[in-house]
């Protein structure tokens, strides 16, 4: 119990709070905005925690993140455009809802559900995180590379598209986290002359490129920014009736985002669809999902935030990214020094500690802000991209310059949106881009001290029963979708 | 331009960077007599063989699914095209302009001129642009320079 208290000393700091606060705040609105998802909201913001304390710093993140995921369901409720990946469900009676006038009451059942969804998972990260760290200690190199497989097949096979495209930008990630000095030999990979680039080329401004800037350039491209929407609102804190009625489904649903969420690799976007799929086949009133009933907004929507709490368990207790929105947060603990993984529960617990209760601080903000700012946020929706555009754009050239103080990571930046740009038009996901850089360089150094430490022998991955369980589980995940396939039309024609 | 077509010339330039890769990956050192897989080169190679199946993978997808339909057209009109050229123009431009003249007169250059650009000629509203301009330029300058005190290349200007 003192592990988790003794975080709580530096609540005394108001600046926590406001931080804290901030973070929601900022993160609602821009979740809110369509065109800006979650990820990149964090991604533009980390550099600005940079000379922050790591739990001031984190307080923020994480309101941004709680924030940004609930936000995303305010347009797509208003406007039928979701903020972010994990509002698409949120639309499917969210907008019907607002069609019928009832927009103020689905924007408050999403933001009750959400908080729900957010208490569970932290509750479950407490207490799951310090269980699974005492275990990953016992992982040794085999043991990660099993696990970074697995992160990168799951995000292959959930990214939008085929499943051959998000391998492809997996294997792109991995083969970007090659730049820079090998980690056992020290000889310096495709450096090109600049010395900058011998610790790799920084993950961040990549994330900021892709994610934000080629948003900003397609967006250009398209001529979409010169759509707006105009909307109205009325009452919001929902009636305790219809509290109760919610109740089974954002109970079920939470679960099922903690779990998701927990997953390497998978996050909101996966928890909520499958919440909503789960409603439709449990829900009391399955018949009449996708006209527009509230259980409809409270299943994807307690889903994803949820899976905030859920994503965090592999980031804290492995190292590994649980979601896209995770692996940037990663950023943000690498540039404050602190590397993810079960050391960090040994050494640094007030650390964790602080993050548990900056978590649980979000989703409270988050309640609060959106019953009595949803109105607000409304209007905002309808402020005119092109004078925000230029805005978010400025404010990416100088976050990445920000990060290291180098004019080299506004070149990465610039290339990055431009290669994001290229790719999105060719259909390729950029998450297992992402996710690639990060788990590369984890990959290859456990792999090769994997080897060394076996002396060339390679059925140590298969000798050892938790490795070869994740391989398993690797060959599963990649081939599952295809032998189910199979599998039900040989059951169906059997029948 | 069919979605098949698309993807088949992706494919082909994926496969062709692979074989970049792989003959890069050659010219690094080996150590001799020792494990293959702990050169320097190794892992690079297999990235480089990964991606030349997966892109082979995606050219026969491609013409299994023979997707006919046109693939959206990457810039709109003719106009799309001529923004997204100045918007990269302008990100070059800002980094020497930073280095000259300071990154606040940089950033509020380049959102003013952004702001110009995207705003119909109709409905553009000088005062309004450079007062937002104005606005979000001293919020970055608060924030970055004096409240997290990043040490930015010392410009003519501010």
């Amino acid at each position: 119990m003192d592990l988790y208290l003794s975080g709580l000393q530096y609540f005394t700091n108001p600046a926590m709070y406001l931080s804290s606060f901030l973070g929601v705040l900022v993160g609602i609105v821009f979740g809110a905005l369509p065109g800006l998802t979650a990820t990149m909201t964090i991604a533009v913001f980390i550099p600005f925690t940079f000379g922050l304390s790591p739990f001031i710093a984190f307080a923020f993140l994480l309101g941004l993140y709680s924030g940004s995921v609930y936000g995303g369901s305010i347009s797509a409720i208003l406007i039928n455009i979701p903020g972010t990946p994990s509002a698409i469900a949120t639309s499917l009676d969210g907008y019907p809802l607002s069609q019928m006038g009832k927009a103020g009451e689905a924007i408050g059942i999403s933001t009750i559900s959400s908080t729900l969804g957010g208490f569970l998972s932290v509750i479950v990260l407490m207490f799951a995180a310090p269980a699974i760290a005492s275990v990953a200690l016992k992982f040794s190199a085999e043991e990660y590379v099993g696990i970074t497989l697995i992160g990168l097949s799951i995000i292959a096979i959930i990214s939008p598209g085929s499943t051959i495209k998000g391998l492809i930008s997996g294997v792109l990630g991995l083969i970007i986290g090659i730049v820079g000095m090998d980690p056992i030999t020290g000889y310096p990979r495709f450096i090109m002359g600049h010395a900058e680039l011998l610790e790799g080329i920084d993950s961040i401004p990549v994330m900021i490129g892709m994610y934000g800037l080629s948003e900003m350039l397609v967006q250009i491209s398209s001529s979409e920014y010169k759509i707006t929407v105009k909307q109205k609102l009325a009452k919001l804190v929902p009636p305790i009736k219809d509290i109760k009625q919610i109740f089974g489904t954002v109970v079920r649903s939470s679960f099922i985002g903690v779990l998701i969420g927990a997953l390497p690799a998978a996050g909101g976007s996966i928890a909520s669809l499958v919440a909503y799929g789960q409603e439709k086949r449990f829900g009391k009133r399955k018949e009449l999902l996708g006209t527009g009933i509230i259980e409809g907004v409270a299943a994807p929507e307690a889903a994803n935030n949820a899976s905030t709490g859920g994503a965090l368990i592999p980031m804290l207790t492995l190292g590994i990214p649980g979601d896209a929105m995770t692996a940037v947060l990663m950023g943000g603990l690498i540039i404050q020094g602190l590397r993810p993984g079960p050391l960090l529960f040994q050494q640094q617990m007030p650390f964790v500690s602080s993050i548990f209760i900056s978590l649980l601080l979000s989703v409270v903000f988050m309640c609060i802000l959106g019953l009595l700012g949803a109105p607000v946020f409304a209007k905002l929706i309808s402020f005119p991209k092109k004078y925000l555009i230029p805005a978010i754009i400025v404010f990416s050239l100088v976050g990445s310059y920000a990060i290291s103080n180098s004019i080299f990571d506004i070149w990465v930046l610039i290339i990055s949106g431009i290669v994001g740009f290229a790719l999105r038009k060719i259909g390729l996901p950029i998450a297992p881009i992402i996710l690639g850089m990060i788990l590369g360089p984890l990959f290859e150094s456990n792999f090769r001290r994997a080897l060394m430490l076996s002396s060339g022998n390679w059925a140590t991955f298969v000798q050892r029963p938790i490795s070869l369980a994740f391989l398993i589980i690797v060959v599963l995940v990649l081939a599952g979708p295809a032998i189910l396939k199979r599998f039900n039309k040989t059951f169906i024609r059997s029948n | 331009m069919t979605k098949k077509n698309s993807d088949i010339i992706a494919g082909i330039a994926f496969f062709a960077f692979a074989g970049l890769l792989y003959i890069a990956a050659g010219f690094m050192p080996t150590r001799q007599g020792g494990i293959p897989a702990l050169n320097t080169g190794f892992y690079p190679r297999i990235l480089a063989i990964l991606l030349a199946v997966l892109s082979v993978l995606m050219v026969i997808e491609a013409l299994r699914i023979n997707n006919t339909n046109k693939v959206e057209s990457w810039w709109n009109t003719k106009t799309a095209f001529l923004m997204f050229a100045v918007t990269l123009a302008m990100l070059v431009l800002y980094v020497f302009v930073m280095k000259l003249f300071g990154f606040a007169t940089a950033s509020f250059l380049f959102i003013t001129a952004m702001m110009w650009m995207l705003t119909d000629k109709a409905s553009r509203k000088p005062v309004l642009i450079l007062g937002i301009s104005v606005g979000i330029t001293a919020i970055i300058y608060t924030i970055f320079k004096m409240i997290l005190s990043i040490p930015f290349p010392q410009g003519l200007l501010i």
